[in-house]
């Protein structure tokens, strides 16, 4: 019964897994079609700066997007965890941005961010300051758009940290009440403990989704301007796809395969060990 | 408490409220501050379901929505069953024997759903090339597997594995086969579980656009291409684009409808149970 998924996790996973190794030591070239040109792809890549830029900026996106969800998902399933009047509809409004697609939010986004139109710039106008084109200024494009990721995955790591916080045993918050802890420390010694493996899912999952993003930069900016929001996969598709440079595209796809190995190493080496106990 | 409750609320909705907003504004009035536009008109709807009115900007762009919309449900409705059909007795195998094999490819299958996609993309678009089925449904239902089958995999494992395999073995003593066994008890016990990966499996693909925007040209493009059409960096018709955007919603709204018991358990591979 496995040889179904056996082929398909051939075809689709491991065939172009090789085969991109192999693209990477060809190149396109017009009117001679694909040439092995041996390690010059790998060789254009280490010589530029600006690929190291993008590999740094690629950790800034993630560690930041990451930081962003996880800091907002906990403090709004802190906040509507408990039942008070009025939760169902928070936490429905909380969820709202779910229903957004990842190319509907970045669409919209990019209509707050626009100089003319944009809510943004309508508000900062409105208190004297001067219009700023978010996306088109190298200093603030990549940070816009990784507002718009965490506008659009907060949701997610809201719903599985709030469903975690529901899942905690009941009994050392009561015993821990009796004993006159205040809300601080119940939060330090019991939530913070007991949630830990749901964290750890939350943000791992969203890590690693974070690290390979493509959609909100390549609708919202392209990577630019010049190269000021461009991280590894928009920049490996780019190269492929756009520019028709399938060796230096999957050049840059290798680097990045081999790095999100040793991120996920490293993922899950933390992850196994907090699972034993640890603090 | 209600300050950090308002500032909560104005962070999810006030971006969609703004879209709604300029759906619904006429051309050349543009919705100041948080007010409402001077001038309300249909004409962004209207345009963006029926087509035409931006005609002589982008042939694309102005013709109806249906066929992208149309797209998008044929190829996540397509994804879900060859998902199911390739999953299904995998995850009943790697459930009932625990063996090498089924660790090995379990595992196997976590570490694809965690490399970045774009290094199985160029090889997928040569090889779509090379089968003829570039630039149609067919390649990318293929392609999304990517996304899919490590899911489904494992989320249907999660719910045999908590299937009581009594019944089964009574069964096996009593000269059932495993295939029977799999369809008449298996099966229908696990249907919740299965309606749940469809569920997930159409999402997945539903959203997706790397895949979509590489192996699909046009009109069997996708909601989120037509959406990355629209960003012509020269002139952006942005009321016709918001209208599309909530329109993109639509698809969404009736899957959580369903989903909402399922959903940490999905997004978490099964590993956080509500």
């Amino acid at each position: 019964m496995l040889v179904p998924i056996a082929v398909v996790m051939l075809v689709i996973f491991i065939y172009p897994l090789v085969e991109t190794f192999r693209l990477s030591f060809y190149e396109f070239k017009a009117g001679r079609g694909i040439v092995f040109v041996g390690t010059d792809n790998f060789e254009d890549l280490f010589s530029d700066p600006v690929f190291y830029w993008t590999i740094v900026r690629n950790f800034i996106y993630m560690v930041g997007v990451v930081a962003a969800n996880f800091a907002l998902g906990m403090g709004f399933a802190l906040l509507t965890y408990k039942p008070f009047k009025g939760v169902s509809v928070l936490r429905t409004i909380i969820l709202l941005p779910m229903l957004f697609i990842p190319a509907a939010a970045a669409v919209i986004w990019a209509l707050l961010y626009d100089p003319n139109l944009g809510l943004i710039n309508h508000i900062i106008e409105s208190v004297g300051l001067q219009e700023v084109a978010f996306l088109g200024r190298s200093s603030t494009a990549m940070a816009a758009v990784m507002v718009t990721d965490v506008w659009g995955w907060t949701p997610f790591v809201y719903l599985i940290l709030l469903a975690g916080l529901h899942g905690l045993p009941v009994a050392p918050f009561e015993a821990a009440e009796i004993d006159g802890a205040s809300s601080f420390q119940k939060f330090r010694r019991l939530t913070i403990p007991m949630l830990r493996p749901v964290m750890m899912i939350a943000v791992l999952i969203k890590a690693i989704d974070t690290f390979r993003a493509f959609d909100y930069v390549w609708i919202m900016t392209g990577g630019g301007p010049g190269e000021a929001s461009m991280i590894l996969s928009p920049l490996a598709y780019r190269a492929a796809f756009t520019e028709v440079q399938f060796g230096h595209g999957s050049a840059i796809a290798v680097v990045f395969f081999l790095l999100s190995l040793t991120l996920t190493v490293a993922f899950l080496y933390v992850y196994l060990r907090g699972g034993e106990g640890g603090r | 408490m209600w300050v950090v409750g308002i500032l909560v609320a104005t962070w999810s909705l006030l971006p969609v409220y703004y879209a709604l907003v300029v759906s619904f504004a006429a051309e050349g009035t543009i919705p100041m501050h948080l007010g409402l536009p001077s001038e309300f008109t249909l004409f962004n709807w209207t345009d963006v379901i029926f087509g035409g009115g931006m005609g002589q900007l982008s042939v694309m762009i102005s013709e109806p929505i249906w066929p992208y919309m149309e797209s998008s449900l044929v190829v996540a409705a397509c994804v879900s069953v060859v998902t199911l059909g390739i999953v299904l007795p995998a995850a009943y195998t790697f459930s009932r024997y625990k063996n090498r094999t089924s660790q090995v490819m379990m595992i196997s299958l976590l570490f694809f759903r965690m490399i970045p996609v774009i290094a199985m993309a160029i090889p997928i678009y040569f090889l779509m090339r090379t089968l003829g089925v570039w630039g149609s449904w067919e390649g990318l239902v293929f392609a999304e597997l990517i996304y899919t089958v490590p899911l489904g995999a494992w989320l249907m494992k999660g719910y045999f594995d908590m299937l009581p395999i009594e019944v089964e073995e009574s069964a096996l003593i009593d000269g059932a086969s495993r295939f029977t066994i799999f369809r008449r008890i298996v099966l229908p016990l696990s249907k919740p579980g299965v309606v749940v990966c469809i569920m997930f499996t159409f999402l997945i693909s539903y959203i997706e656009y790397l895949f979509a925007s590489s192996l699909l040209r046009g009109t069997a493009a996708t909601m989120p291409v037509r959406m990355g059409l629209f960003m012509n960096p020269h002139m952006i018709l942005w009321r016709p684009l918001m209208a599309t955007a909530l329109l993109s919603t639509v698809p969404m709204i009736i899957l959580f409808l369903f989903l909402q018991r399922h959903l940490v358990r999905g997004l978490t591979f099964g590993a956080v149970k509500q």
